[in-house]
């Protein structure tokens, strides 16, 4: 009890919403900062109303991140509005008119961009959805003012008729608030696009520290999977054939070299047999486990009669599942043998280096 | 090189300097707050120490956090060598702008 009087807590959900919208290198340092100023100079000023402080800062936050998208999406539906006072056109019901069809088109634009661009800079899905529904409110709301202004500047009988004609008032005041479900559900596209753009471009530390934990065997273990998925899939659909004799030539020679690849690689660049035989190990593990599980969702994408006749014809589904298992082993012992030529051409290196004067 | 730095980003980068080693995010804004005797959002003052360090004139680091932040640790800026050359070319080219002018202005009554 005593720790929470001298330590007291913002509302939750008003940290949440904070720690939402601040970049992660600046996440846990600016968070820190506003809970500081919080329990150091606010709760001993203002008390009770320390917690309002609080959430006018957080909605300060959020409204940096929420403005640009908010004023785009009222800009377009008050230009909407507008344009069909100013210039009234006909509207069949159930005939999508150019305008709404442009004006929905933007408004698609901007909350997919609202959310893909708050998700790849806060790094947070939730970041992208939270900014994609506030916008999709703010601009709403700011559309209504919109709106009624530009009503007080023209609101003769011509005038009226025409906004009478093109929904009513009903509509204007009423489609800001049916498009923020709509708006938040792109927003939701949006978030996932660029939160899968910020992983594949920024990937998370540990994500990086695995990669450069051996990158040999990521490199050598993907393009494994890739020729050996490619090949099935000819098999299967792409080329289906009687003669498997030519492929099996390919993708066994392809799976050598990069066996030897990984040996070699980290043979050279570690001195170590040990390191190598480690490479070959996870490098025949990776592609394992990636190829079955590429397998497996094509399966249950793809399982036609045509597709399991051919895939029993290029040696059935325990060979697809088992055998990159089996080349795991074997690329093992491979890439121990070419990672000892390789330690030995690089102690030769050394040496040569270490007479050099 | 002055026109390099704006009025605000001069304040933040001064209070930075002001403040040696115990310049970090609130003591920035409280700085900068009390210099421009005005007050300052903490977004304004974190966007320009972020634009400040992305032109190189600023570095960061994190130091420990402490139980009133949470555990949250503070960031902490210091100026880089660019940051005080891009300080020393705006101050003087405002006293280049001020040179045998009087101050303060006394306002002139207009005849026109």
């Amino acid at each position: 009890m005593s720790v929470d009087r001298l330590n007291p807590r913002p509302p939750r959900w008003a940290e949440a919403l904070v720690r939402s919208v601040i970049e992660p290198r600046h996440r846990e340092s600016l968070s820190g900062d506003l809970l500081e100023e919080y329990r150091d100079t606010i709760v001993p000023s203002l008390g009770g109303g320390a917690r309002r402080w609080y959430v006018a800062r957080a909605l300060g936050f959020l409204w940096r991140a929420v403005w640009p998208w908010a004023w785009l999406i009222a800009a377009i539906l008050v230009a909407r509005g507008v344009v069909d006072m100013l210039v009234p056109t006909h509207y069949t019901r159930g005939v999508v008119h150019p305008r709404s069809r442009i004006m929905g088109e933007a408004l698609v634009m901007v909350w997919v961009s609202s959310g893909l661009i708050a998700a790849w800079r806060f790094g947070r899905i939730r970041s992208g959805v939270l900014v994609a529904f506030s916008a999709a409110v703010a601009g709403g709301a700011m559309s209504v003012v919109g709106s009624l202004l530009s009503l007080a500047l023209w609101h003769d009988p011509q005038t009226m008729d025409a906004i009478a004609h093109s929904g009513g008032l009903d509509e204007i005041y009423g489609v800001p608030l049916i498009l923020v479900p709509v708006g938040t559900w792109f927003g939701i596209i949006g978030a996932c696009a660029g939160m899968a753009a910020r992983l594949a471009l920024r990937p998370p530390p540990p994500v990086v520290r695995l990669f450069d934990w051996d990158r040999a065997a990521w490199i050598c273990g993907g393009l494994l999977a890739l020729s050996i998925v490619g090949r099935d899939w000819l098999d299967w659909w792409l080329s289906p054939t009687q003669d498997f004799y030519a492929r099996s030539v390919v993708s066994t020679w392809i799976g050598l070299g990069l066996f030897v690849a990984a040996g070699l690689w980290t043979g050279f660049r570690s001195r170590s047999i040990g390191r190598s035989a480690i490479t070959g190990a996870t490098t025949g593990l990776i592609a394992a486990i990636a190829i079955d599980l590429v397998i497996a969702v094509t399966l249950a994408l793809k399982h036609d009669p045509h597709t399991m006749r051919m895939i029993a014809a290029s040696g059935g589904l325990s060979e697809a599942f088992l055998l990159p298992f089996l080349i795991a082993v074997v690329g093992t012992v491979l890439a121990v043998a070419t990672g000892a030529v390789a330690v030995g051409v690089g102690r030769s290196v050394d040496r040569f280096r270490a007479a050099r004067p | 090189m002055a026109d390099v730095l704006g009025g605000f980003e001069q304040a933040v980068l001064l209070a930075v300097v002001r403040l040696r080693d115990d310049a970090y995010g609130r003591a920035i804004l409280k700085e900068v707050q009390k210099r421009l005797d005005r007050d300052v959002a903490a977004g304004a003052v974190h966007a320009t120490l972020e634009r400040l360090e992305r032109k190189k004139l600023l570095s960061s680091r994190l130091g420990s956090g402490t139980p009133i932040r949470a555990g949250r640790p503070r960031r902490y800026y210091r100026v880089l060598p660019a940051g005080v050359q891009a300080l020393n070319a705006a101050r003087q080219a405002v006293d280049q702008i001020w040179r045998g002018i009087k101050w303060p202005l006394v306002t002139v009554r207009s005849t026109v």
